[in-house]
């Protein structure tokens, strides 16, 4: 009997590899080229419009960023401060506009409607800035014109400091809400519908079911998305480039878009990579954070 | 009584669903309305809310000739389609095995496979298409799957994984009694009873690689070109022409639409898992 | 459950091999047609020349009877000569976009090649170039480049000296605008031909300027500052400039920075032997100081939105009358004669840009130019395009189809000219005009950049005047000192 389980441990281990193969092969082979690229050229001066680059400078790169009044530096803080203001937002607003789904889930048209509200997914980034840039526009932009017929006084929007940051944060969430809204209400599906009843049963409000079960039950779910939107937002550059291009002033300028300047436009590859490998590190590190909160448990 | 009070509670949730989506919807259906306007009217304030004339001149234009939108757009159809496909070929198996088989080193995969997302483009883009171009795949749509797998599959098995966390171990250990392998288990039972979630899942990866732009510029010549990439033709440093843009967008948006409201019959209707796992 | 996965299933199978199957079988057409119309085109030839005919001469416009006959000769000698080749081409996608490509089925149908246009936007496209440069890749054929994109493209682009020389009479080089040619040239090695050169040029809406009694253009700075004042009301805009962070306001610094009589780097202004010989930076001097400061005092004619006005929202802040002023490249000139873009059609005037007091006036001029890659798989046809595309007879159907005027004989074209109103200011700037405002080496954008956002910086209040234009130079001289310039501190 022993001798079987045995066996059967090992089958499972064997089943276990084989399902997971293809994902690490695929992984592997394609991951680690950009990798090693990565780490490399962030050593090195690489400009790729300029043959004579290329050659290894050690840790200049790195210590530029640091020891410099670097443009990086701030704009390493204005990411910062767009997870810091984005992220609850879009978790609150996803959570509450999931839940009312969740509720209408019986109703005709609801299908539809969640179609609809998924539609600002669909267009690529770029493009909904450049949109956006259109709408608020202040001299002929729809919203300005809204404001107007409310009697309302116009504003300036992406031209003043003060709410070109706020405006270009308002449009990642008009985007990438939905995205967090869908896969809460993926996570909320899970959850028993007895829970509910009885938790209702017992004259639980609405707060009450929110902490003692949704919470719980979407921890996981909602630490992933969490760290998927981190990732998101870290990686946001094309809304910047087609709205602001970073101004007024330095007002807009995020560290993914002095990334995407510095590799493809002033083609400082190996300044680009280091900052890249910065930036890495940090979600990184913020994710392992999450992760072991999220995942610790049921170990 | 107790009936009409809920009928109306009902209606409210409904209501503020309709909102929910209409805040979706409006700048949407603002470039609608945008693009079957002609380039000065859409410049003009007050502006006005419909166009002169409904005309249609704009998507004619869309269409003609040698840079019709046509093959963009099949493009664009062909390389989602076949990521999503791979992706989830890759991912339903790798998510299974680390739902089921949890072994100590099931986390430091996870976190690893989760630290392949967060590379940014330059990271990735600029190494690719040094080897492309070595290999002969630039310009070629196999090149742009591959490297739209490599970024879509990591956060499908993570989310995957934690779906199939959801679905009752009691009913696949009855099938293993029954004589099903993992295989078996996992083709029979796990995927159907966590549909929607592996639905939900295919959509985004879908819209992701739909959506992408920065190594689609890059890695595409004029024969395989992908619909973002004609939308960023519009970011130049001349006059924006946004009657041609949101026509474009427009566009862009009806397949996956239709696609999404295809398969939403299937997102949450029926049993969900978690309704079967009681 | 099983039945919906096996719909699913069947739906992507379907999409799969639908879209699988499609886009394999335009190509075997493309290359079907192409065979085709290369047969067919000694037959068309003389049909598809038929736009270019003079009306009242009946003849092809040329430049010299020389020269109509080399071109004669090479379209009979182009004509099936690429049959089954392919021809890659990177552009941006600007307005002459259209009209080009329009001419090249002209061209695939002369010689029965097919060409292929990877059109993208303007950063896109300059990436994209240098990224295929880096790697001797052999995805395009001919590279259409910014004058500040040579310096980095520099070491990629075939030298055309020879070819030149070989065609003589067919292109006629010395009919190029001097500025264009030397836009192309690097080293002395002729890295390509201008095909649309984009001048800066006042323009202005002459009902506002009647309205506001103002009878002349402006010519100086103190005039456009007065004009704009008076111009200005609640309702219109004196004035409409670039005023975006970073590479917006970037170039406009380098626009108007010499009509300020002034100059950015210690060698590199009009005229100078070497442009790069000297590399030190001069943004602190005060003819550079007043340009940013002048860009801050007209911030109070230009209306909402003047911190974020980049190029498109100042052609359509002039298009629809809402400012009276603006110093544009000519492409955004053009358009303003459509009913459908504009709504100043019928009252605006083109005058040369504005300088200091006392300063020789110089046009800043960018656009494009193409040129052939070292490593094109068909250079032959690359540089027989070339020759085609900019030789005086094309260059005259370009501009019928929305192309811009490269060449002295078309803007000198009496009928042309009747057309275009604008011309007759070109005619006023082609020769003071400068081609190397914006140095044309590989650090331009990041040097651009740099300026652009601390004149941001001062624009927006965040930061003083001096201390902006300090800090820039600091960094422009730190960048300069890596890449290997001669700086002194």
């Amino acid at each position: 009997m022993k001798q079987k389980q045995k066996t059967l441990a090992e089958r499972n281990a064997v089943t276990a590899k084989i399902m997971l193969a293809p994902l690490l092969t695929v992984l592997l082979v394609l991951g680690i080229f950009p990798g090693i690229y990565l780490v490399w050229t962030s050593l090195t001066d690489l400009q790729m419009n300029n043959a004579s680059s290329g050659n290894f400078i050690w840790l200049s790169n790195y210590l530029a960023l640091v020891t410099d009044s670097s443009i990086f530096g701030s704009a390493l803080l204005k990411t910062l401060l767009f997870c810091l203001a984005a992220l609850p937002i879009q978790f609150v607003l996803g959570y509450v506009i999931a839940k009312f789904f969740m509720a209408a889930v019986d109703m005709k048209g609801t299908g539809f409607l969640r179609t609809v509200y998924m539609f600002p997914l669909m267009i690529t980034p770029l493009s909904v800035g450049l949109f956006w840039n259109y709408l608020l526009n202040p001299r002929v932009g729809a919203v300005n014109f809204l404001l107007q017929s409310a009697n309302l006084p116009l504003q300036e929007w992406l031209s003043d400091s003060s709410t070109a940051f706020p405006c270009i944060i308002g449009i990642y969430l008009w985007q990438w809400t939905p995205y967090v809204a869908m896969l809460i209400q993926a996570g909320l599906l899970s959850i028993p519908g007895e829970l509910y009843e009885s938790a209702r049963a017992d004259g639980a409000g609405l707060l009450h079911i929110t902490k003692s079960i949704d919470l719980p039950m979407l921890k996981k779910v909602l630490g992933i998305s969490a760290i998927l939107s981190l990732v998101q937002i870290v990686q946001t550059f094309e809304l910047v480039l087609a709205t602001t291009n970073g101004g007024p002033g330095t007002s807009t300028l995020v560290s993914a878009y002095a990334i995407y300047r510095d590799a493809f436009k002033y083609f400082q590859n190996g300044r680009a990579c280091a900052e890249a490998v910065v930036l890495m590190v940090i979600t990184t590190a913020i994710s392992q954070v999450l992760a072991k909160y999220v995942l610790k448990e049921e170990d | 009584m107790k009936f009409r009070m809920k009928w109306i509670k009902k209606l409210l949730v409904w209501m503020v669903c309709f909102c929910f989506s209409m805040m979706s919807l409006l700048p949407i259906l603002w470039s609608v309305l945008t693009s079957f306007k002609k380039y000065i009217e859409t410049q003009i304030f007050p502006p006005k809310i419909l166009p002169d004339q409904f005309s249609l001149h704009n998507y004619a234009e869309l269409f003609k000739g040698s840079s019709s939108i046509v093959k963009p757009l099949l493009s664009s159809l062909e390389v989602a389609v076949i990521t999503t496909v791979i992706v989830l070929l890759i991912a339903i198996p790798a998510a299974y095995s680390m739902s089921r088989f949890r072994t100590k080193r099931t986390h430091d995969i996870q976190m690893w496979v989760i630290g392949m997302r967060m590379a940014p483009a330059v990271a990735v883009l600029v190494p690719y298409y040094i080897i492309y171009s070595r290999i002969g795949l630039v310009n070629n749509k196999g090149g742009l799957i591959v490297l739209y797998v490599l970024s879509n599959v990591t956060f499908a098995v993570w989310l995957l994984s934690v779906f199939f966390d959801g679905v009752s171990k009691e009913i696949e250990e009855a099938a293993m009694v029954d004589g099903l392998g993992h295989w078996g288990t996992l083709l029979r039972i796990v995927i159907p009873l966590a549909m929607n979630s592996i639905l939900i899942i295919a959509a985004f990866v879908f819209i992701f690689s739909w959506n992408e732009l920065i190594y689609a510029m890059n890695l595409c010549g004029q024969q395989t070109q992908t619909l973002p990439v004609i939308l960023s033709t519009y970011a130049s440093d001349v006059s924006v022409q946004y009657q041609m843009m949101t026509a474009t967008q427009v566009i862009q948006i009806i397949p996956v639409a239709l696609i999404t409201l295809l398969i939403q019959k299937n997102i949450l209707t029926g049993l969900s898992f978690g309704a079967v796992k009681g | 459950m099983k039945r919906t996965l096996c719909l699913v299933l069947a739906l992507c199978v379907m999409t799969a091999t639908a879209c699988g199957g499609k886009p394999a079988s335009p190509e075997v057409g493309d290359s079907n047609t192409a065979e085709g119309s290369g047969t067919e085109a000694n037959v068309d030839q003389d049909n598809l020349d038929a736009p270019a005919v003079d009306e009242n001469t009946g003849e092809l416009f040329s430049t010299s009877s020389e020269q109509a006959e080399a071109y004669q000769a090479f379209a009979a000698e182009l004509s099936g000569k690429y049959a089954g080749k392919s021809l890659n081409i990177v552009t941006v996608s600007d307005p002459w976009l259209s009209g080009m490509k329009e001419i090249i089925t002209e061209f695939e149908a002369l010689t029965g090649c097919t060409v292929y246009i990877s059109d993208l936007g303007y950063d896109a496209c300059y990436s994209k170039e240098v990224l295929i440069a880096s790697q001797k890749s052999n995805e395009a054929d001919v590279f259409i480049y910014d004058y500040p994109w040579i310096g980095a493209l520099s070491e990629s682009l075939l030298p055309l000296n020879d070819s030149l020389t070989d065609h003589k009479a067919l292109v006629n080089y010395e009919d190029f605008f001097a500025v264009g040619q030397a836009g192309s040239t690097w080293d002395e090695n002729i890295l390509g031909l201008p095909f649309a050169p984009y001048f800066t040029m006042l323009t202005y809406n002459t009902d506002l300027f009647e309205k506001a009694g103002i009878e002349k253009a402006p010519a100086t700075v103190e005039e456009l500052k007065e004009a704009a004042a008076a111009l200005t009301s609640e309702s219109t805009a004196g004035i409409a400039l670039n005023n975006q962070s970073g590479t917006c306001v970037g170039q406009a610094y380098f626009e108007w920075i010499y009509n300020f009589g002034g100059k950015a780097f210690e060698s590199c202004y009009p005229g100078s032997d070497d442009y790069y010989a000297d590399m030190t930076p001069c943004l602190t001097s005060e003819e550079s100081l007043s340009v940013v400061r002048f860009f801050k005092d007209m911030l109070q004619y230009e209306g909402s939105g003047a911190l974020n006005m980049a190029w498109n929202e100042r052609f359509s802040a002039f298009a629809t009358g809402n400012a009276a002023i603006m110093s544009p490249w000519i492409t955004d000139i053009m358009p303003l004669d459509d009913t459908e873009q504009s709504l100043v059609s019928e009252c605006y005037a083109t005058a040369p840009a504005v300088c200091a007091e006392g300063v020789k006036q110089h046009t800043p001029v960018g656009g494009y130019s193409m040129g052939v890659s070292r490593y094109a798989a068909e250079s032959d046809l690359a540089v027989d395009f070339m020759l085609w595309f900019t030789s005086p007879e094309t260059a005259y159907k370009f501009i019928g189809a929305g192309g811009l005027p490269a060449r002295y004989s078309l803007i000198y074209d009496p009928e042309l000219c009747s057309q275009y109103s604008y011309y007759s200011t070109l005619q006023q700037v082609v020769d003071t005009s400068f081609c190397a405002f914006r140095p044309q080496i590989p650090e331009s954008f990041e040097i651009m950049d740099t300026i652009g956002q601390y004149i941001g910086l001062y624009l927006d209040d965040s930061m003083e005047l001096e201390q902006a234009m300090k800090t820039a130079e600091e960094e422009v001289t730190k960048l300069l000192e890596d890449a290997g310039y001669t700086v002194n501190r």
